[in-house]
């Protein structure tokens, strides 16, 4: 019987008592008279000593300074959420509880027909309450209007220029809207378009800021989805 | 008590880091996935200082991963950043099968073989000599830390993240398998590999 020296990685497996028991026996029996291969073994034994002994390496204080850094610039962004929403929130509670009213006397106009005393009393009411309803919604635009300023320049040109574009035609829906009213005080059409248009304007400029946060983030990809979420929660229709 | 030389030597070595190997021998590994486990609940609660905990925890044994991996300070020092910024973001999903140091292990190791396949993609050898700035002087046998940080360093990256997940962070061949997305005995190979390349760089 020959007695050649086993391959390295088989020495490997032998250290780390992974062969067969025969196998095992064959090479610890070739290492009582290999001292060439014990030595092979001794230096496999020591790397594997040393590299448990590595120790763990303390970065510098400032890496977690940094860290704690983004996560509260994080979070002070996060609360422009909150911010924003402390604005708007009770703005569009009440412009959407307006709305209501409004609807259902649209929905009332439609059933029997109301005397002229009535209908005298549901104009007078659906005026009064529009204008209280435009009146929230112009107070929540305010407010964002008020925060996109104060992060003017954090939006890429392109996406701000679109984005103006949309502004500018709600703008344009809100004034023939106002005019509609202005010429025929008790068009449904005109009534609605208004609430309409101002509902787009609350949304976009809620969406402009959710943009901004996530611009600033570096997580422009999430934005979009963030949106559609966010049209959901401010629809008036479905008061937050 | 020590001569002055002694205790500043002990000192400095506290202060680079030289602490006890990860994980903590002394702490029982179950008793420190639990408090891990609620570091995390309270960081998802929105609790800073559980996330700093978190960070102190485990910060040197990543630091440690990321500097031999890298073998570059000031990338590892952007890659610590890296990782627990992304580990914050990604705690909502982390679902606590494995334990949370395994978890970060996993994400590390990624993120560091991921940055070395783009810088590699970049230049070729921007790698400058590490061991200088390791505090490596452990004398094993008369094989020092010093000499195998160099030779670890030189190791290909696959086999260098193998050896040092099983070797230096003691996880086993099924944990590191499943950390780098590999099968067990991809993880043996890979190991086996390192530790004949180390042989032969150290007999050099």
């Amino acid at each position: 019987m020959t007695d050649e020296h086993p391959e390295i990685e088989r020495l490997n497996e032998y250290l780390d008592q992974e062969l067969a028991p025969r196998d095992h026996r064959q090479i610890e029996s070739h290492l009582s008279r290999c001292e060439g291969c014990r030595q092979v073994l001794d230096d496999l034994s020591a790397i594997v000593r040393a590299a448990s002994e590595l120790p763990p390496i303390a970065p510098p204080e400032r890496i977690w300074e940094s860290i704690a850094a983004s996560l509260i610039e994080r979070k002070s962004l996060s609360k422009s959420g909150p911010a924003w929403r402390s604005v708007l929130l009770p703005a569009l509670a009440a412009a959407a509880a307006l709305v209501l009213g409004v609807s259902l006397w649209l929905v009332l106009r439609t059933g029997e027909t109301p005397t002229p005393a009535d209908q005298e009393a549901l104009a007078y009411m659906v005026t009064e309450e529009l204008k209280a309803a435009e009146s929230h919604y112009d107070n929540a635009i305010v407010g964002l209007e008020q925060i996109i300023a104060q992060n003017d320049g954090v939006l890429p040109r392109e996406l701000a220029s679109v984005l103006t574009q949309n502004l500018d035609l709600i703008e344009n829906a809100i004034g023939e809207s106002r005019t509609a009213i202005a010429t025929e005080p008790q068009s449904t059409a005109a009534q609605e378009s208004l609430l309409q248009a101002l509902r787009s304007k609350v949304t976009l400029l809620q969406n402009t800021i959710l943009l901004i946060n996530e611009v600033r983030k570096g997580q422009g990809e999430n934005a979009l989805d963030l949106i559609d979420e966010m049209r959901k929660t401010t629809d008036p229709s479905n008061p937050i | 008590m020590g001569s002055p030389v002694a205790v500043i030597e002990a000192k400095r070595a506290k202060s680079e880091g030289q602490l006890s190997p990860f994980p903590p021998q002394s702490l029982d590994r179950d008793a420190r996935r639990r408090e891990d486990d609620e570091l995390v609940e309270r960081t998802r609660r929105g609790e800073m200082e559980a996330f700093e905990a978190l960070y102190r925890r485990h910060s040197s044994a990543i630091f440690g991963l990321a500097l031999r991996m890298l073998q570059n300070r000031a990338d590892a020092e952007d890659m610590l950043q890296e990782i627990f910024l992304q580990a914050y973001d990604r705690l909502p999903s982390f679902e606590g099968r494995s334990a949370f140091g395994t978890w970060l292990y996993r994400l590390s190791v990624n993120r560091c073989l991921d940055h070395l396949r783009s810088r590699g993609a970049r230049e070729q050898s921007r790698t400058e000599p590490l061991t200088p700035e390791l505090p490596g002087r452990v004398s094993t046998g008369g094989l020092r830390g010093l000499e195998l940080e160099r030779a670890i360093g030189e190791l290909p990256p696959s086999s260098r993240a193998a050896f040092l997940l099983h070797h230096v962070a003691g996880f086993d061949h099924k944990e590191v398998g499943e950390m780098m997305g590999i099968a067990v005995g991809t993880s043996k190979s890979l190991v086996h590999r390192a530790r004949t390349r180390l042989k032969e760089a150290l007999a050099r």
